[in-house]
């Protein structure tokens, strides 16, 4: 699968497109424009872009784990660091198939992290810490809560954000 | 000495099942729809539309619900 909607966050990119981005959230518009969403050794960004380009929204993507409270390790994981979308476009919605922008990204992303376990590195989840706000968006797109003998490293500033786990593989 | 220096044939350890597998679910079928089909911007109305092919065949509406 190589039909994405989305591609690379380039420095060139981030400073020539992308100064208008508003998602509301102050912490991952903030990320955007930050030297943090080109620096690889944090994380990769992906970027969805209209034909007049104009941010739609975005994600950053790691690696994490799940580890039991032994600090056990339970399995590997493609960690969401962050995923948005302009609020501009957060209420509109495609009815026929009761899908928002934000679905779309992350169904986007889920693309990208099977191609990543299919073709370069086996893991077993997907895993991410989700503000107050994003949780709907998660627990539709089949998202389960951490269990309570189960931990994920969270990123500096999601202490307040529910983590959540995506088993990659379905029945 | 790697990681597994203990030789185990569990290598998901957790004192409750843990879900390694889920339902097929709504994103599954979203991720099949996106095949060929990208998500733009209508110029005149900013509203979202889907393309295919350099067509619009779906304008997004707005959601009165609280996403």
């Amino acid at each position: 699968m190589n039909n994405y909607s989305t591609v690379k966050l380039t420095k060139e990119m981030q400073s020539e497109l992308i100064f208008d981005f508003d998602c509301g959230n102050p912490a991952l518009t903030a990320f955007i424009k930050s030297e943090s969403a080109v620096d690889d050794m944090l994380g990769t960004t992906y970027v969805m872009f209209s034909s007049s380009n104009r941010l739609i929204g975005y994600y950053n993507i790691t690696t994490g784990d799940i580890i039991s409270l032994k600090n056990i390790r339970i399995g590997g994981s493609v960690y969401i660091n962050y995923l948005a979308v302009d609020k501009q476009y957060q209420k509109q919605k495609y009815h026929n198939h009761d899908f928002y922008a934000s679905d779309w990204l992350l169904a986007d992303c889920l693309r990208r992290i099977r191609d990543i376990r299919d073709n370069h590195i086996g893991f077993a989840f997907i895993t991410l810490s989700s503000t107050a706000e994003g949780e709907r968006l998660y627990e539709r797109n089949g998202f389960f809560p951490i269990e309570e003998d189960m931990m994920i490293a969270k990123n500096k500033g999601e202490k307040t954000c529910s983590p959540m786990y995506f088993p990659i593989d379905f029945e | 000495m790697g990681a597994y220096a203990e030789p185990s044939n569990q290598p998901f350890m957790t004192d409750k099942p843990l879900k390694t597998k889920r339902k097929r679910g709504r994103i599954d079928d979203l991720m099949e729809l996106m095949n060929g089909k990208r998500i733009d911007i209508d110029p005149k109305t900013n509203k979202l539309v889907l393309m295919q092919e350099d067509k619009v065949i779906a304008v997004f509406d707005e959601d009165e619900s609280d996403e």
